[in-house]
């Protein structure tokens, strides 16, 4: 009885831990490609800023800042966070994401399509949501529609 | 039969506190309780606890009670803190054990090698102070301390602003 | 039974080594199949621990004397959940919760990051279960709850031995606070295991940016917090327990526990230094290493019986086993801190010399100054051995001497700290800060010294106390009135909101408060007053304010213990208080006596009776009696430190958005 219960444990725990090479399954090793983690990155820098700048107007606003250092510091953060921003963007290029850095559901979705079939087909993968391409004024290079920077030069991009 | 000689276990027990009764009872004045209190602080009980005979909670311990009368009992024989102290590391011997020493007392001596333990801390607060002080000099202001022009709002991103509301920090 | 649980913990073992080798294989080649299995076998261990926790509860619930543990620890007539405690009573038993509150965290880290950090969690899985193996190890090899006793015959055969009935759970852990305190206490210290894995996951890996140092934060704050909470209800339960009328004795396994607190609360400030600044990578690094070896170290205090303790009981071989370990781990920590430096450099400067980061090197300075003092006292007495030859013992006084004035300066540092801002403060604001808190500290202790005492450190600490108490009321108004400014809300929303959009802050401030309210509990400690008397049935005594008469002797019998009681009827200044009722009791199956104190608990101050037995004419009681002042304080910044520690653990509302939401990886896997 004993020696049942104890080889019943070892072959459960042996099913369950090997399950998955006995599936044979795909499993990737990383979920996230380049593009994401780096998107991330910035995402976190733009917060870490963020933190930054709310701790300077809290200790601005409860009169622990001198005003100079608050002003010279804050513009700093500013400039930091639209430099961030633009790298966002330039990212983002196409890709639906909300404006919160929020990455969308849809967004989610695409991801898992495009994996997917990355994984049956080994095609590459191409990142696409909308046909329409629109070249930079400054460089020349095709953007999504939709995306607010060249993805090749940072530039500001303007629909003509 | 069990239980009778539990009850007797008890009743032996309790008479061995009674015996006890001394320690820090009424005999002492204000003063005289002050100077038993101190000199208690000062020992380590011998029952095995290692700990401060005041802080001994061994019920009727074999090492705590009969220490605590012997102090009570110099108390009131007008003896010194120094001259007890002395009495327990040299004379006083527990269960028949030769005196341990030092080992009696709670703090370490202010001689020797034993004044380490009281001045390493210190030591160490002072060397470390100046390492903080240091790094602190070493690694803070700016060498460059250019003004930086503020963003007028009209330029930034209006995303700024409104992610910035929302978020917690 | 007991074969069982022997086998899940072998089996438990080799899973643990299995998962590690396999998660540290499984990055290398970059396969995820493989670190799912590790991740798998993760789960395994954790599940095979639990068997063999189960068998340990199995075999003391139903009394199984055959066994060493449950014969050393418990005996037929105890209570049932105390045979369930018994778990954690001896050195095998306690070492297995180690190994369960470590399987246990293991499981949910391996879990909740199972689609994150790719390139980390495989070297945190690893180091994690390295531990692992450390302590099932111990438990196999050297300090087993599942032994059977054996008694052995003179031609040297044995054969296994019950005895009619076991040595009994020691009385003083026959309490309701031993059910809840050590699992905490470990609950804290296996936890910092957590932290300590991730930074050496990031050494590992080489990834060494934002994400562990914020995992780290996050669950250093998890076991801070079942640290202090383990290490109050300890104080608590020697408090109501012992007798001796106090709750902290500096007995070297208390001072076990307030190292790595020590230490784990100097990581949790100097860690935010490196989230907002990314300075100060390599010092936060070495400040989680040392709290991961203080804990291993802590550990090993209590069960090698290298310095002596009431709680501690020394047994062979165990004392090789921690300090090899605790040498490679340092071994292998400083080496990898040393590979990584490059990665580890400063990557900012501070803006100024008078902000908040430079406050918090001078906290960190003053914590471990302090760790390093009570370090120092627990092993000086084995160097003064090996050095002069003669044994010493260090006790209270000596903790008290040189810590009572680092604490105070530590608590001066959790007032004066939050006045400093961030990045750059000017000292004219920093001036204005310090008005307010300083004219009311003055005044109050001008009050304290008329009307109070003139004991100096009670004096400074009370000042102190106010001066802290005063700026974080003034941080909460100042920052609730600039709310009520900007965003038209009532003064108590504001208030609310505060907290709420600021958690790490606020609730920093509000565990702050806390030790001010546990430092005022401390102060208490200058007044306490003791006496003793005899007292008879119907006789009166009067002690201070409080007038005692005693109702009653009796006497009382169970299957568990004996006892003898006395019913106390007090009453302070003229009015009844409470009917209180000290016993001494004698416990059967392990003969050991013990005492119940009766307590009366208030804000002011505690009544704390025992009940010592009765004198020779066994017609009277004596008692011991303490007023101890202000320690109901103690219990009450207790349960502040825990609010405000859960504040600042609650989510923020761009922590969920920033982490892009992970994929379930069975969705995307696809049959090739």
């Amino acid at each position: 009885m004993l020696t049942a219960i104890m080889i019943m444990l070892a072959l459960a725990a042996l099913i369950f831990v090997f399950k998955p090479l006995l599936d044979k399954t795909f499993v990737p090793f990383d979920l996230k490609d380049d593009r994401t983690k780096k998107l991330e990155a910035l995402i976190n820098h733009k917060n870490k800023i963020y933190a930054d700048i709310k701790d300077l107007d809290f200790e601005f606003g409860i009169g622990k800042m001198a005003e100079n250092d608050y002003r010279s510091l804050r513009g700093e953060c500013l400039k930091e966070v639209s430099n961030v921003m633009k790298q966002i963007d330039a990212l983002q290029d196409g890709v639906p994401v909300a404006g919160n850095g929020k990455i969308t559901d849809a967004y989610i979705e695409d991801l898992i399509r495009q994996k997917r079939h990355h994984a049956v087909s080994g095609e590459a993968v191409i990142i696409t949501s909308n046909d329409e391409m629109l070249a930079c004024s400054s460089c020349g290079h095709e953007n999504h529609v939709g995306a607010k920077f060249c993805s090749e030069c940072g530039a500001k991009l303007v629909k003509n | 039969m069990r239980t009778i000689s539990f009850v007797l276990l008890l009743i032996v027990a309790g008479s061995l506190a009674a015996q006890s009764e001394t320690a820090h009872s009424e005999k002492l004045s204000g003063k005289q309780a002050e100077l038993f209190k101190s000199v208690s602080d000062d020992l380590i009980c011998q029952c095995g606890c290692n700990l401060v005979l005041t802080q001994c909670g061994h019920v009727n311990c074999p090492s705590a009670v009969p220490m605590r009368e012997k102090i009570e009992e110099m108390v009131l024989a007008g003896k010194t803190k120094q001259e007890m102290l002395s009495y327990f590391m040299n004379e006083y011997s527990f269960r028949g054990k030769p005196p341990v020493g030092k080992a009696i007392l709670s703090q370490p001596d202010t001689k020797g090698f034993d004044l380490m333990a009281w001045l390493m801390p210190f030591v160490l607060f002072v060397v470390f102070l100046g390492v903080v002080v240091y790094v602190v000099k070493k690694i803070s202001g700016r060498t460059v301390e250019k003004p930086v022009a503020v963003e007028s709002p009209a330029e930034m991103d209006p995303r700024i602003e409104e992610e910035l509301k929302k978020f917690e920090s | 039974m007991n074969e069982l649980g022997n086998y899940a913990l072998i089996l438990a073992m080799a899973l643990a080594a299995f998962a590690a080798l396999t998660a540290v294989i499984g990055v290398r080649q970059k396969r995820g199949d493989l670190i799912l299995v590790a991740q798998r076998s993760v789960y395994a261990v954790f599940a095979m621990v639990v068997v063999a926790s189960g068998c340990l509860i199995y075999l003391l619930v139903t009394s199984d004397m055959s066994l060493e543990y449950v014969a050393s620890y418990t005996n037929v007539d105890l209570p049932v959940f105390y045979k369930v405690t018994a778990f954690w009573a001896g050195q095998s038993g306690s070492l297995l919760l180690w190994s369960l509150v470590l399987a246990i965290y293991s499981f949910a880290v391996t879990f909740r990051y199972r689609h994150q950090h790719g390139e980390l969690m495989p070297y945190v899985i690893a180091t994690t279960m390295v531990t692992q193996i450390f302590f099932l190890a111990l438990n196999l090899f050297s300090s087993n709850p599942f032994d059977e006793l054996h008694s052995v015959h003179a031609d040297g055969t044995s054969h296994v031995f019950m005895p009619a009935d076991g040595r009994g759970l020691n009385p003083l852990l026959q309490h309701p606070a031993m059910i809840i305190h050590p699992p905490t206490l470990y609950m804290g210290y296996v936890g910092f295991v957590i932290p300590f894995a991730f930074a050496i996951g990031a050494l590992l890996s080489g990834k060494l940016d934002d994400h562990w140092i914020k995992i780290s934060r996050r669950w250093t704050l998890v076991a801070w917090l079942f640290q202090s909470a383990g290490i109050m209800l300890g104080g608590w339960w020697a408090y109501v327990e012992l007798g001796w009328g106090g709750y902290w004795a500096w007995d070297p396994v208390e001072n076990a526990s307030l190292m790595p607190w020590l230490t784990g609360t100097a990581f949790l400030h100097s860690v935010m230094i490196q989230e907002k600044r990314n300075m100060f990578k390599v010092w936060n690094v070495t400040l989680i290493v040392a709290t991961y070896l203080l804990c291993i170290f802590g550990t090993f205090l209590t069960r090698s019986g290298v310095v002596s303790s009431v709680h501690s009981f020394a047994q062979g071989s165990i004392g090789k086993f921690f300090m090899t370990y605790i040498v490679i781990a340092l071994c292998a920590s400083v080496y990898l801190v040393i590979h990584r430096w490059p990665m580890l450099k400063n990557e900012n400067r501070l803006d100024s010399a008078i902000s908040r980061e430079s406050s918090f090197l001078f906290n960190n300075l003053v914590l471990l100054i302090s760790c390093f003092a009570v370090l120092w006292g627990t092993i000086f007495p084995v160097l003064s051995e090996a050095f002069t030859g003669e044994k010493i013992v260090i006790g209270a006084p000596f903790f008290n001497k040189v810590n009572v004035p680092i604490g105070l300066f530590l608590l001066f540092l959790t007032g004066a700290g939050p006045l400093f801002a961030w990045r750059k403060t000017s000292l004219a604001s920093l001036k204005k800060a310090f008005l307010y808190p300083t004219i009311v500290a003055l005044a109050g202790g001008v009050l304290i010294f008329f009307f109070v005492t003139q004991h100096f450190y009670g004096l400074v600490s009370f000042i102190l106390t106010i001066f802290v108490g005063t700026v974080i009321v003034i941080e909460f108004i100042k920052g609730a009135q600039a709310r009520v400014k900007a965003n038209a809300e009532n003064f108590m929303t504001a208030l609310k909101n505060l907290t709420l959009k600021n958690k790490r802050r606020y609730g920093g401030y509000i565990v702050h408060f806390a030790m001010v309210i546990i430092f005022i509990g401390i102060t208490g400690t200058i007044f306490n007053y003791e006496t003793k008397f005899e007292i008879a049935q119907g006789q009166t005594t009067q002690v201070k304010d409080y007038t005692i008469v005693c109702e009653k002797i009796g006497f009382d019998d169970n299957a568990n213990y004996q006892s003898q009681y006395a019913v106390l009827n007090v009453s302070k200044s003229g009015r009844f208080l409470a009917s209180m009722k000290p016993e001494f009791r004698m416990y059967k199956a392990s003969e050991q006596p013990s005492t119940e104190v009766a307590l009366q608990k208030g804000l002011q101050e505690d009544l704390y009776i025992v009940f010592t037995g009765l004198d020779k004419t066994q017609q009277r009681a004596v008692i011991q009696l303490y007023i101890n002042p202000l320690v109901t304080w103690l219990w009450i910044g207790t349960i502040v430190l825990v609010a405000g520690t859960l504040i600042c653990l609650l989510p923020n509302a761009q922590d969920e958005r920033t982490e892009i939401k992970t994929v379930k990886k069975e969705t995307i896997a696809e049959k090739q």
